[in-house]
């Protein structure tokens, strides 16, 4: 009994301790983009948790009962900050964890670039800096020092593991470059019906002459419609690249108005969060671009 | 990487040459990648600028093996950034001798500043 007594104490001595070395940190994260980058940069030294369930638009979204009880729960919270995670703000507000929680800005070294084909408003930074490889790239080593001197531990470890991931975004991106490399023209008119891709157009050179769509969840309506299809006839561009999620009516309207080709991007922003996709919509999003220049030079693989 | 390969991008803004040059910079050293368009009066002149100064070392006894963080901490120095891009509106102007970046703007340079994260309006940063 006696013995009994002693190997509970040393029980309740040891577990507490033992409980805190095994709980890992818990990372919120916005976005699906940062949920990769995250994954990728803390490995299994910390658990990556979204901030929001799947299947909301980030950009009306307000915030729900459970969002607070989670982000009380966060040791870091790692967010785009540059407009397309404004909700993130307003939880942290409503959860009383403001100043509390700390709060990693992935694009504050980054330069942005203006939104694009916004005409008659004023020109604002295009928040879109995770469809791309290179933005992507500084974001993903800018979380790495963020969280690092949070967990100093961790730090090398973090950079390491952001290293390992940059190349082989760089990689992926080398392989898409060399497609369209070294033949044929670059100076390809580009229209998008969402303004979230001029980071990656312009890594590859291309420029987006007019954005069909000026924000998320607005279709257009007809008479939008109609200008957009005779400020394309009139921009004389070669290329439309829509996003896959978009009504196909919308685009056959075009295609069928305009004779000019339509390609398909994806946003990065449904279905579940995982480590690998990032890199899985990155790659579809240089495939669908190459091969768009390849088609306007005829050269179609 | 562009816009240095000579490729059809390259043609059609303007058909850049470009030189690497290293300027005379007071307490350090410079690297300027000069880019001169062929056709002066589509495309102006860019200057990809690289500097970085020296920090002047104390005569004690780091001086023999000053810690490393301290040596880098201090060479990018508080005027002149590491990197920085300039443009000039005349295409057959020479890179001028410099003693400080900001006697570019002398000499009708103008500085690009990107606009970062950091300086982006946010209504979610305070």
């Amino acid at each position: 009994m006696r013995l009994l007594g002693v190997l509970m104490a040393a029980a309740l001595l040891v577990s507490p301790g033992a409980a805190l070395a095994q709980a890992k940190p818990k990372i919120g994260v916005t976005l699906h983009p940062y949920y990769s980058f995250v994954a990728h940069v803390v490995g299994d030294r910390a658990e990556v948790v979204p901030l929001i369930k799947v299947g909301f638009n980030v950009h009306n979204y307000e915030p729900q009962p459970d969002d607070l009880k989670r982000v009380m729960d966060f040791d870091a919270l790692v967010t785009n900050g540059v407009g397309h995670d404004a909700f993130a703000a307003k939880i942290v507000q409503a959860a009383g964890m403001d100043g509390k929680l700390p709060i990693i800005y992935a694009n504050d070294g980054v330069a942005l670039i203006a939104t694009a084909g916004y005409e008659g408003e004023r020109k604002v930074p295009n928040s879109h800096t995770f469809v791309s490889i290179t933005a992507s790239i500084q974001q993903l080593y800018a979380i790495a020092e963020g969280l690092g001197k949070l967990h100093p531990d961790n730090a090398a470890y973090y950079r390491q593991n952001a290293r390992a991931f940059a190349t082989k975004l760089r990689q992926l991106k080398a392989r898409y470059a060399q497609r369209i490399a070294g033949g044929g023209d670059m100076r390809i008119k580009v229209a998008t019906i969402h303004g979230g891709y001029d980071y990656l157009l312009q890594e590859f050179g291309l420029e987006v002459t007019a954005v069909i769509e000026p924000a998320h969840g607005l279709s257009p309506s007809a008479s939008q419609l109609r200008d957009t299809i005779n400020k394309i006839k009139s921009a004389d561009v070669n290329v439309i690249f829509s996003e896959i999620e978009f009504p196909d009516q919308v685009i056959d309207t075009i295609r069928n108005e305009t004779g000019i080709r339509v390609y398909s991007f994806v946003h990065i922003s449904d279905g579940p969060y995982t480590k690998e996709k990032f890199e899985e919509a990155i790659e579809y999003n240089m495939k669908q671009l190459t091969d768009a220049v390849l088609d306007v030079r005829g050269q179609k693989p | 990487m562009p816009p240095f390969p000579q490729d059809a991008m390259w043609e059609g803004r303007g058909r850049h040459a470009w030189t690497a040059d290293r300027p005379d910079y007071a307490g350090g050293h410079a690297v300027v990648y000069l880019g001169r368009s062929a056709s002066t009066k589509d495309a102006r002149t860019f200057a990809l600028v690289l500097a970085h100064r020296h920090p002047p070392v104390p005569p004690s006894k780091e001086t023999r093996d000053p810690p490393r963080e301290k040596a880098e901490g201090a060479a990018a120095g508080p005027a002149d950034a590491f990197f920085t891009v300039w443009i000039h509106p005349t295409g057959d102007t020479p890179f001028p001798p410099i003693a400080k970046l900001a006697d570019l703007a002398q000499a009708g340079w103008k500085e690009i500043v990107p606009v970062r994260g950091a300086d982006a309006p946010k209504g979610d940063k305070k």
